[in-house]
């Protein structure tokens, strides 16, 4: 569990899981599903894209909370990456 | 069925409602607090992307591609996952520089060039006319299905300058209240915030009922589909050109999600913390999730009952108004009214912004004789508020039949790709 968490804070993770999803939602996967038929293709996309929606709520969890433009307003000149 | 002044009363009655939300949140705001910020609240907001296109259209979509239509969320989603990454920067960004716009931030990023930030003003002009015509399209058409013989009143008549007049009014009422160098509107996210929900209940709840009520759930519906003949019947082929259309919608939905100017002002101005990017980006994609969950049933539904596949656009009214369910045919028409004002208001609010700070105001400067207009911002931003809704109206008037809702909202996404390279490269 301790590892899961230590590879969801790495910050290529998101990066790797856009990828993830490209290949996720588009042929030659997609094409597998579609052949199976229309309930085949619908079951297919709705529960990959709950998946997907977890791991992004995992990785939201484990991520930690940004310094700049927190508090009153985001008036300030951000201190972060910009 | 209503009559058109029975339901122009309803209409009038919940904006109102959403009003004094508006107003309270407001007053709140004035006096030091800061109520819109809330992570939920900042999730429900972006759910402005969910419109008339997504409330109706979809619906029309999926009566003739299937599940094509779903890759406009799919593209969303794919932006969200990089929510940390972009979002989260564009917003740091646009607080080290005092953005009040998108075409602020592209102008920003390129030495404050003018010329920049009136060419993205005026592509967003263009682009966002044939969007906001959709909305207006889909809230007459579903006007016209509840309403009695529409025809023989004045009301049921003007019904599009009606509407078109109720949103300038709104808008200005809402959101160009008053002059705010910051551009955040806190009662407006909050209504905002509350249509996004009353949407998605009216959605899932005309869903539940034709899909577990009118029929034996999904697999009653699936089986069906199945059967020999329905879907060539409908030409519903997914073939090879279909796999390009869907990594094009994709695509525009990527850019879409971020880069719309409504979409940017929710995302970037109204943002009061970088850590609420965080709640959106899961929260967002599950609430598409949800309103998207009963699409294809509800189009295949319309089909199966006999209805033409040229008017699926209103399939999802168009069902429980057949079986006489007069209390659901207003929460969706309620549901589908609050996509649409969500947006115009949005839009328009967005847009007058940057038509006064980047058409207007350089054209101030070079014209001495309109100084008088500096100390008339506001009432400059309600007049390119009406403009700019008005744009759309007549759009809606000259080409809005020819065109079904997706269609239409296809042609602002296109133009909103037009952003991105400039946006890509002002941020890395």
């Amino acid at each position: 569990m301790q590892r899961l968490k230590k590879s969801l804070r790495k910050p290529g993770v998101q990066v790797f899981l856009f990828v993830f999803t490209l290949l996720l939602f588009n042929w030659p996967l997609l094409s597998i599903a579609h052949d199976r038929g229309p309930a085949a293709l619908f079951l297919y996309l709705f529960c990959a894209w709950l998946l997907v929606i977890f791991i992004v709520f995992l990785i939201t969890r484990e991520k930690p909370s940004g310094t700049a433009s927190r508090g009153s307003d985001n008036r300030h000149n951000g201190s972060g990456d910009v | 069925m209503f009559s058109p002044l029975t339901l122009i009363i309803v209409v009038c009655v919940y904006i109102l409602l959403l009003l004094s939300i508006a107003s309270w949140i407001e007053r709140r705001a004035l006096s030091g607090g800061r109520p819109a910020a809330n992570p939920i609240i900042y999730s429900l907001s972006l759910a402005v992307y969910c419109t008339s296109w997504t409330f109706y259209g979809s619906v029309g979509k999926a009566a003739s591609t299937q599940m094509l239509f779903l890759a406009f969320y799919i593209g969303t989603t794919l932006s969200m996952i990089l929510g940390w990454l972009v979002l989260r920067k564009l917003v740091r960004i646009k607080t080290a520089h005092r953005i009040t716009s998108i075409a602020d931030f592209i102008s920003t990023r390129y030495n404050r060039s003018q010329g920049l930030a009136a060419i993205a003003t005026l592509i967003a002009i263009i682009g966002i006319a044939p969007y906001i015509a959709l909305q207006l399209k889909a809230v007459t058409s579903t006007f016209d299905i509840i309403t009695k013989n529409p025809e023989s009143s004045w009301i049921g008549t003007h019904v599009g300058p009606i509407v078109a007049v109720l949103m300038i009014i709104f808008t200005n009422a809402f959101g160009v209240r008053r002059l705010d160098p910051t551009e955040r509107h806190p009662g407006m996210m909050v209504a905002i915030a509350v249509e996004s929900v009353i949407k998605l209940v009216a959605f899932l709840t005309a869903g539940i009922f034709i899909t577990y009520f009118i029929y034996d759930g999904f697999s009653d519906i699936f089986e069906r589909i199945s059967e020999p003949g329905f879907i060539e019947m409908y030409a519903m082929q997914w073939n090879h050109s279909s796999y390009m259309t869907w990594a094009t919608y994709i695509i525009l939905a990527m850019s879409a999600t971020l880069f719309l100017p409504r979409q940017f002002h929710v995302a970037v101005i109204e943002n009061y913390d970088e850590k609420h990017i965080k709640t959106a980006m899961w929260l967002f994609p599950l609430y598409m999730l949800l309103i998207n969950l009963f699409v294809l049933p509800v189009a295949m539904s319309g089909l199966f009952m006999g209805f033409p596949q040229s008017v699926a656009d209103t399939f999802l009214l168009s069902i429980p108004f057949h079986y006489n369910i007069e209390w659901l045919s207003v929460l969706i028409f309620i549901g589908g009214f609050s996509a649409a004002t969500s947006m115009i208001m949005i839009s328009s609010m967005a847009m007058s912004t940057m038509v006064t700070n980047h058409l207007l105001l350089p054209c101030v400067e070079w014209f001495p004789a309109l100084g008088f207009l500096r100390r008339h911002i506001l009432r400059c931003r309600w007049v390119a508020v009406a403009g700019i809704i008005t744009l759309g109206y007549y759009f809606k008037k000259t080409m809005g039949d020819s065109y079904m809702l997706v269609n239409m909202g296809v042609i602002s996404f296109a133009a909103v790709l037009q952003f991105v390279p400039a946006m890509l490269g002002g941020i890395f």
